[in-house]
């Protein structure tokens, strides 16, 4: 197979890919230029949120034993806990609903008319997807690992390649939601809005289980956001095990979310541009 | 005879509204098919069923003697489409385009777009975009062309275009027909087919409301001729001089006017022939279009 779809799905992009990539360095870059500030006030700081209620600590993406002002849970709660994820996952529903925006706008009249599986439209559609958010992270990585060791923010490097890989996942997870009810419905916005509605649900119900409210511990276990528990990943104190099993299942959710893709996209008239 | 195209009892239907009723449709191999009807009587539908981008509701379809669902990507490898809607990538140039529609058919046919995009005088070096629609829909035609398929499925090939690219696209069509192969060519306006189809069908709201030769077809269509007597000495003519003129089917003056207009069906050489000895100043046809074939068919011929 020569991916003549999934490359050109890629060369689309290139301005787009720049213009990422500068987003999300350029924020990366600014947040961590702001640790030498923070470290100063630290001691203080971390007494300050030490009396804050828990249930707040955990909304904004501290706590799990972590101090938000340690290197650690400065980088945690500040990157990857929820604003590169974020960032990532636009990024990737936007792609994901192109698949569905672009049969509305009548441009895959003349693909799907080839000698072509709608299978291998979405496969390669997917294939883009992965390699553009693998390019965003990888982006975001290297730009994390530069400016800490500038600032003096200590941070390892398999700890941030591991939250990254993560933060990946859990996007791939969610755009393959938004690839499947892309390819059932025909719909982009469609597509896009259930995902976004899918993160923000997760996002919620994990931070609300994390502040200890028991209805939501009850039902932590449907969010995603529930496996992405990136400030043990950062601190290292994720057992591999888990780890794995973590990266496993939002790997098996995207797999599913293409599945079920390719499968609803063979079932249905396409939609006259 | 081989048949290119084979439906049975064809029906698609969209919710509560039947794009297709029953259609019953052999177009042989060789030659160029005509599939008229005005728009919105199914004849994109039934390409798109065809190309099974769309299935249908009932019925069966054979294309090339292939079933488009379970046989499609063999099928369409040996057919080329051109959509009536035809949106393009803006971005992207044609030349890019025709080389992934190249790619994606795993074919190589750089020499065959060139020699195509010159008689046409494509443009494939801007962004599409950027394109007149007339010069998109030449891209277009450069992709179904290209492959040389064994069938064409060209949805109102011609809109949009020239003169001149019509001239050449008629002469494209009647080349595939040379080499044995089949167009299928859908339009809403007669004259579109009428020089390069030799066997129609007509669809209307669905369903096939007459088949044959072009040359029946249009025996049967009724046109409209506007005459005027502008010269003094030659006044118009009496109604009732012209009515037993074989073909005039109804003719009206208006008072104090020096036109006429005579309705005439099929061949117009007798009606030709008489008014030449009435000394017009002046004669005017009006395009036979379908809608007047189906009024004409129905005998709903509105009062004028």
């Amino acid at each position: 197979m020569t991916l003549v779809l999934a490359r050109r799905a890629i060369a689309d992009r290139r301005r787009w890919l720049i213009g990422w990539s500068i987003g999300i360095a350029a924020f990366v870059v600014v947040n961590i230029a702001f640790w030498p500030a923070i470290e100063d006030e630290a001691a203080t700081m971390n007494e300050m949120i030490d009396r804050m209620p828990e249930s707040l600590q955990s909304l904004f993406g501290m706590g799990g034993g972590i101090d938000p002002f340690s290197p650690i849970g400065y980088l945690s709660s500040q990157v990857y806990a929820l604003a590169l994820p974020l960032l990532l996952l636009i990024a990737a529903l936007g792609v994901a609903g192109s698949l569905a925006g672009d049969e509305e706008r009548g441009l895959l009249e003349t693909v799907y008319a080839l000698p072509v599986t709608r299978t291998r439209v979405v496969v390669e559609r997917w294939l883009a997807l992965m390699a553009l958010t693998a390019a965003l992270a990888i982006v975001s990585m290297v730009t994390v690992l530069v400016s800490t060791r500038i600032v003096g923010l200590e941070a390892g490097v398999g700890a941030v390649a591991l939250a990254t890989l993560s933060a990946t996942l859990l996007t791939w997870a969610i755009a393959g939601i938004g690839l499947a009810v892309g390819a059932a419905t025909g719909r982009r916005g469609v597509a896009i809005s259930v995902a976004a509605v899918v993160a923000v649900a997760s996002y919620v119900i994990t931070s609300l289980a994390d502040a200890g409210i028991g209805f939501f511990r009850h039902i932590e276990v449907v969010s995603l956001f529930t496996l992405y528990d990136v400030v043990e990943t950062l601190a290292g104190v994720t057992p591999l095990g888990s780890m794995a099993v973590m990266l496993a299942v939002m790997l098996v959710v995207a797999g599913v979310g293409v599945a079920v893709a390719v499968w609803a996209i063979g079932r249905r008239d396409l939609r006259a541009g | 005879m081989d048949a290119a195209i084979v439906t049975r009892t064809l029906a698609k239907r969209f919710g509560a509204s039947t794009a297709l009723d029953e259609l019953d449709l052999v177009v042989p191999v060789g030659g160029v098919f005509g599939f008229l009807g005005p728009n919105g009587a199914g004849k994109t539908t039934t390409i798109r069923l065809l190309l099974d981008l769309i299935r249908p509701t009932s019925g069966t379809v054979s294309v090339l003697g292939l079933d488009p669902r379970r046989d499609g990507v063999a099928l369409r490898s040996r057919i080329g489409y051109l959509p009536g809607a035809l949106d393009l990538p803006p971005r992207l140039s044609g030349r890019d385009f025709l080389a992934d529609q190249a790619a994606l058919r795993r074919r190589r046919l750089d020499a065959e777009v060139k020699v195509l995009a010159e008689r046409l005088d494509a443009d494939l070096d801007r962004p599409m975009g950027e394109l007149s629609l007339g010069n998109r829909r030449k891209v277009g035609m450069i992709a179904a062309f290209a492959p040389r398929p064994d069938l064409l499925l060209l949805d109102e090939p011609t809109g949009g275009l020239d003169p001149l690219v019509q001239q050449t696209f008629r002469s494209l069509a009647r080349e595939v027909v040379a080499d044995g192969r089949t167009v299928f060519l859908s339009s809403h306006v007669l004259d579109e087919v009428q020089h390069v189809a030799d066997s129609v069908a007509v669809l209307r709201e669905g369903r096939l409301v007459a088949e044959g030769r072009i040359e029946t077809l249009i025996a049967q269509l009724v046109r409209t001729f506007r005459v005027r007597f502008d010269d003094v000495a030659a006044p118009p003519p009496e109604p009732a001089r012209l009515a037993d003129v074989p073909g005039v089917v109804a003719v009206r003056s208006f008072d104090g006017e020096a036109e006429i207009e005579i309705d005439v069906e099929g061949a117009a050489g007798a009606l030709l022939a008489v008014l030449a000895t009435l000394r017009p100043t002046d004669l005017h046809c009006s395009e036979a279009d379908l809608e007047d074939f189906f009024l004409g068919y129905y005998g709903e011929r509105a009062p004028s």
